[in-house]
């Protein structure tokens, strides 16, 4: 974001949120995802197209690029608001692959095509609890003309309606044009980040980067998506939150608000309060990807991943809770909510590791302890 | 941690194992309490019902002229829902045992001679009618209408219930309506037999965050009762469902060997499922969890014995069922959200995908935890008793 100032970042980033709030509230209405989801569709183009126009999908790319802001920071509120909503558009994915893209320097056109939101893409890649690695039974193989993939990923996240797909394959990393991949619906826990089965017969690949290039590319990749997954996640969180105080606002028992039962609002409280912080976690991430990697920038993000992932199930399931019978039901959209947070635990990597990862590096950068101090048997 | 382990009960007990092993549907459970999934799995249920109060395993608390045995031990019930739990067979529906309960201590001859042998048949189902959309931790504010139709005529009921478990299968209800509005709240309720086929009784199906159907909303728009719909005397209704509440709470017991089930498919997935390339259950952090699980069941499962010997004994507390209750249903749901985090990438997948593990059983174990801290007096109600009742704080 170089050449705004703190104020210029604050405004655009109001204006950014205000029209994704008017144009989601439009395209992902609490009625119109129900009616979405329970039909079993995977994609929403219309959505797509109206991001795309937006800017959405390219804010971290740089005009230069293609993109519209060059910014992981505006991106990160976008996707709050995007989380917020529920809304089925696989930025999350997106993001990743253009993280990877810009890191290696090579296939602009892709990029500036997934940028402007011509093109989506989706990762596909072996799951850990640690987050990505190359997709086991995927084999890459070279010929005299280039390089073709054969196997099958299991779980590819926000892939329906892709374009593109990023394949870890051994040493390497691949793009792929989607079309020549069979992609499997995959019954998921959250209907509004589809996943997909891939599985690619003999698909031709474009390598990206060199082998020893690969796992710095899928860890910016990583990155990328965390830092989106957790934005998603606050969303989710801030909604549930607002969700849980207007009920408690309005909701009679024994003759008054149930706002007024300090179970409850103690609870709304600790909502609240669990989510400014995850806000701000996600924010300090964000920045320090729109900065160069260093050991930092791992430690904010699996910092703010973890606890905005943590966060959302926490206070999805408060949400439920605070509505007691009604949220119980499918009618309530509580229940989405916290299949978003619940998915989004399991998808890249396990909050826990995330907490191990940082404390790893945390521990590894801090003084050694003094001899004094002894050892505890 | 069985319940008359080393005593005659542990012989009645196998018994009860033998019998529900060749008798019980062959139908899975879900977690929780959970309706029949289609007409099948009801008609299994009603069989299965039958079955049970045929070999007087079921019942047996009734009067001998009903079909009890009278010095029947309380306690083999409880030991019959337990062993019904470990085979991971339906239970037996709960409205129909609270509405029999019910008709016992309250109703009239003529009553029981109509309705019990229906429901140890199995023929008959009940849904329970309580609760109301204003009227659910606070019950006793409930609206719903019943209004005398003059010299010994009937009742005509106008209102709508909510969350009622089994309502689209179920031949009868027993439902709370006032009677007197301007009677205190508590005094001017009073407790009805509804036949569900009247004319003015609509039941919709509603779904469940899980997306399963297991209750209902039930419409009653000028339903008129006969005179001999009444169980008890009017105004007695919040007595006689007090008695139901009780009971209901008091089936914590059985479902504490749910956990215990629970547990053993938490060791079972975590052997399967491996982290860093070892089996997840080699990991010390998942031996220390999965252990202070298991012993959480423990402690869980001692609650609730001692509150069924309590209430069995008459020397129980007041507060002796919610803290059972509220214990049960906390570490449910922490159960299943460790077992989420277990099958770490997998958790993502659910019942329909092939890959998911055990069957996606853990997410819907996971989802419909919700329940248990919300239905039958909801987490919050339970902790406001402990204080108040049992700790003595002001209210
Ligand atoms: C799966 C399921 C099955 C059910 N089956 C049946 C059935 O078969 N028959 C039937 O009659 N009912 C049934 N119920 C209804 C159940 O008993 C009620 O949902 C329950 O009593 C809570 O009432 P409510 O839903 O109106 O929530 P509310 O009472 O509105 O509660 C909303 C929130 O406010 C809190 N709250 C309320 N009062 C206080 C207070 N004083 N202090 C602190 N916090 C408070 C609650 O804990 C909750 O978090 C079922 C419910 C569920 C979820």
């Amino acid at each position: 974001m170089t050449g705004h100032d703190l104020s210029d970042t604050a405004e655009l980033e109001g204006d950014l949120r205000d029209g994704l709030r008017r144009l989601l509230g439009d395209h992902c209405s609490a009625a119109t995802l129900a009616a979405w989801c329970d039909q079993g569709r995977r994609t929403a183009p219309e959505l797509w197209r109206e991001l795309a126009l937006m800017g959405i999908p390219g804010l971290p790319v740089g005009e230069e690029h293609g993109g519209s802001a060059g910014s992981w920071a505006l991106a990160a509120a976008a996707q709050e608001e995007l989380g917020r909503r529920l809304a089925p558009a696989p930025t999350v994915s997106g993001f990743a692959v253009q993280a990877a893209l810009a890191a290696a320097g090579t296939h602009t056109d892709a990029l500036a095509a997934l940028a402007a939101g011509t093109a989506r893409a989706a990762v596909a890649a072996g799951r850990t609890d640690d987050g990505w690695i190359p997709a086991p039974d995927l084999v890459a193989t070279e010929h005299a003309s280039g390089w073709t993939l054969d196997g099958t990923v299991p779980v590819v996240a926000e892939a329906a309606d892709a374009t593109l797909l990023l394949a870890a394959a051994g040493d390497r990393l691949f793009l792929v044009d989607a079309a020549g991949v069979r992609l499997e619906p995959v019954d998921a826990l959250d209907p509004t980040r589809p996943l997909s089965r891939a599985v690619l017969t003999a698909v031709d690949a474009d390598p990206v980067g060199d082998p020893g290039q690969a796992p710095r590319l899928l860890a910016a990749a990583q990155r990328a998506a965390l830092v989106a997954l957790a934005a998603d996640a606050v969303g989710v969180a801030a909604e549930a939150t607002d969700l849980a105080v207007g009920y408690a606002r309005t909701r009679r028992q024994f003759g008054r608000l149930i706002g007024s039962f300090q179970a409850v609002s103690h609870r709304c409280a600790d909502m609240a309060v669990a989510v400014v912080s995850a806000r701000a976690l996600v924010a300090a991430a964000a920045e320090a990807l729109d900065g160069p990697p260093d050991a930092d920038t791992d430690i904010a993000v699996a910092l703010a991943a973890s606890d905005a992932l943590d966060t959302a199930v926490a206070v999805a399931a408060g949400c439920i809770q605070v509505h007691g019978g009604i949220g119980f039901t499918w009618e309530l959209p509580a229940h989405r909510y916290l299949r978003r947070a619940k998915a989004a635990q399991s998808l890249i990597a396990q909050p826990d590791r995330l907490r191990e990862r940082a404390a790893r590096a945390l521990l590894d950068t801090a003084p050694p302890t003094s001899v004094a101090a002894g050892s505890r048997r | 941690m069985e319940l008359g382990a080393g005593t005659p009960l542990e012989h009645f007990r196998a018994d009860v194992r033998a019998f529900v092993a060749a008798h019980a549907p062959g139908h899975q459970v879900r977690s929780g309490v959970r309706s029949p999934e289609n007409a099948e799995e009801y008609k299994d249920l009603q069989r299965w019902t039958a079955d049970l109060y045929a070999a007087g395993y079921l019942g047996a608390d009734w009067p001998g002229e009903w079909g009890g045995s009278p010095g029947h031990d309380p306690l083999r019930g409880v030991v019959v829902a337990e062993e019904i739990a470990r085979a991971r067979a339906p239970m037996p529906p709960s409205g129909s045992s609270l509405a029999a309960n019910a008709l016992i201590g309250f109703g009239t001859e003529d009553q029981k001679a109509r309705h019990l042998p229906p429901i140890r048949s199995g023929g008959h189902l009940w849904c329970q009618l309580f609760s109301e959309p204003d009227a659910g931790s606070d019950l006793a504010s409930l609206r719903t209408r019943a209004v005398h139709d003059g010299d010994g005529g009937g009742w005509t009921v106008n209102g709508q219930k909510l969350w009622t478990t089994n309502g689209q299968w179920a031949r009868y209800g027993y439902l709370l309506a006032r009677t007197d509005p301007e009677a205190p709240k508590h005094k001017g309720i009073t407790a009805f037999i509804l036949d569900m086929a009247l004319p003015g009784v609509t039941v919709h199906p509603l779904r469940e965050l899980t997306g399963t159907s297991d209750f209902n909303e039930v419409f009653l728009d000028d339903v008129r009762l006969p005179a001999d719909a009444l169980i008890g005397a009017p105004g007695q209704g919040w007595t006689i469902a007090n008695a139901s509440l009780a009971q209901e709470r008091n089936g914590v017991g059985a479902s504490v060997v749910r956990l215990q089930l629970a547990v053993q498919d938490l060791i079972r997935d975590a052997s399967a499922v491996r982290i860093d390339g070892r089996p997840a259950l080699e990991h010390d952090d998942v031996r220390q969890q999965i252990a202070r699980l298991s012993a959480e069941v423990d402690a869980c499962a001692l609650l609730a014995r001692d509150s069924t010997l309590g209430h069995l004994s008459g020397r129980g507390t007041p507060t002796d069922a919610p803290m059972a209750k509220l214990f049960f249903s906390e570490l449910n749901l922490r159960i299943a959200e460790y077992a989420l985090t277990l099958l770490g990438p997998a958790g993502v997948l659910a019942e329909g995908d092939p890959d998911a593990v055990a069957h996606g059983r853990w997410q819907d174990a996971y989802l419909y935890a919700r329940a248990y801290t919300i239905a039958g007096g909801s987490s919050e109600i339970m902790r406001n008793i402990i204080a108040e009742r049992g700790l003595g704080l002001p209210r």
